[in-house]
């Protein structure tokens, strides 16, 4: 039952067909894990906090640079030097106290990560590097949980659901991972700073409609966003029957070395 | 009959910036020729060794992706649009993005006294440290380690091999 105060919280939702008291119920018993408190995890958790997500798991080993300031929205100019989860955290209570807020200060590794997702009802992935994407996806596989997608790079984006037995996954869109260097990084190429905002609200957006059961999924379906033309494009994408790790045979059935699998190392 | 194809932003300095460029092609295969004809470079960030697809690159027909046609035979037709999507990290990565490989270059006597270094500095995306050095006779001999990403350490070698610098990889502790 939502208490009085809720009810004045999210009077928005509750009087939004679709939404309604039962689904703010819904989403305040919700378990996120949102992976990444950058440019694209920033926004996420803002707006799922706003929302009423009622757990938020938040994961990040960094701290707060000023370089990050131009779209780190969940960061400000006095968290400088400060841990991202840490400065995350502060901004989530602050724009809604009713949120639990787990940290998870360190880096993700094929060790650690099925002892943390297994708590989760959904995983978003605001992460920003080859290893750490297979990690995510793999896992989210093996545990059968539902992953969130969202990538930028200089003014162009990509979102999508990758959800278990229902559509593809990253391994099915991209068997391997590009060579280092084969594709320039944002250190290195820059990114526009509200572009993480807009792939972000895509995924946030995702998250809260799976935990309501409400539209249709953005499972099977990718967009790409640009926006310099200010234009978004829909593209089918379809499970792999050959996928190492979600198709028929799978060659993949524990997590691996994935800085080794991406030659980082 | 001319293709529309979206070129992704990774793949635009192949294309003077543009976005999308006008190709010709009855299927996939013609048409990224074609690709490479009119835009020398894109077609090695596209296709491996082998002429296949990369695998962290997918190409889509209108909205489908080409793996689940007929791939590079795919037929096209006038008014098609083909997008390129390569798979993007996004964010700030972990300094991944550059290698090093140590090699020796080789000068002959006409080149000993051209910048030949600098020059390879200036043209390439390449960080270029000397190890070892040794001029003799009419023979240089430098020893270098090259950072810069896989590609452009690629090219600063055949760049030094058409200049008449012979390159030889060195086995990894010589120069350290």
């Amino acid at each position: 039952m939502l208490t009085n105060s809720q009810i004045e919280r999210y009077a928005r939702h509750i009087i939004l067909d679709g939404v309604g008291g039962k689904g703010q119920e819904k989403l305040l018993r919700s378990k996120v894990l949102v992976i990444g408190a950058g440019g694209l995890g920033s926004p996420i958790a803002m707006y799922l906090a706003a929302s009423g997500i009622g757990n938020i798991g938040i994961v990040d080993f960094d701290v707060v640079d000023v370089s990050n300031l131009q779209r780190q929205i969940a960061h400000s100019t006095a968290d400088i030097g400060t841990p991202k989860t840490d400065s995350a955290e502060r901004t989530i209570k602050a724009i809604n106290p009713d949120v639990a807020v787990q940290k998870f200060s360190f880096k993700l590794t094929s060790e650690n990560i099925m002892d943390i997702i297994k708590d989760y009802d959904l995983i978003v992935d605001g992460t920003d590097s080859f290893p750490a994407r297979y990690l995510i996806n793999d896992a989210c596989v093996l545990s059968g949980k539902r992953n969130v997608y969202g990538s930028v790079f200089k003014f162009e984006g990509q979102a999508t659901v990758f959800s278990p037995g229902e559509g593809p996954c990253f391994r099915c869109l991209y068997p391997e991972p590009p060579p280092p260097g084969m594709v320039p990084s944002c250190q290195e190429a820059g990114v526009f700073g509200v572009l993480p905002g807009l792939i972000g609200m895509i995924q946030a957006t995702e998250a809260i409609k799976i935990f309501l059961g409400i539209g249709r999924p953005l499972i099977g379906r990718m967009l790409v966003y640009d926006a310099l033309r200010m234009e978004v494009r829909e593209m089918r994408i379809r499970k792999d029957p050959a996928c190492p790790v979600c198709g028929e045979h799978p060659t993949v059935t524990k997590l691996i070395d994935y800085e080794q699998f991406c030659g980082v190392r | 009959m001319a293709i529309t194809v979206r070129i992704p932003t990774p793949l635009r300095k192949y294309t003077q910036g543009r976005d999308e460029v006008s190709v010709e092609g009855a299927n996939l295969r013609e048409l990224l020729q074609n690709l490479e004809k009119d835009h020398k470079g894109i077609g090695q960030r596209i296709m491996d060794d082998k002429g296949g697809v990369r695998r962290f690159v997918n190409i889509y027909l209108n909205d489908e992706d080409v793996r689940f046609k007929k791939n590079l035979d795919t037929p096209i037709k006038d008014g098609d649009v083909i997008s390129i999507i390569p798979a993007i990290a996004g964010g700030v990565p972990d300094r991944s993005g550059k290698v090093k490989k140590k090699v020796y270059l080789t000068y002959k006597r006409t080149l000993l006294n051209k910048p030949v270094i600098w020059e390879a500095c200036r043209k390439f995306d390449v960080v270029i440290n000397i190890g070892t050095a040794s001029v003799s006779g009419d023979i240089g001999l430098v020893g270098v380690e090259l950072e810069g990403p896989p590609e452009e350490i690629e090219q600063v070698i055949k760049w030094f091999t058409k200049r008449g610098v012979k390159v030889e990889p060195i086995e990894q502790t010589v120069l350290e």
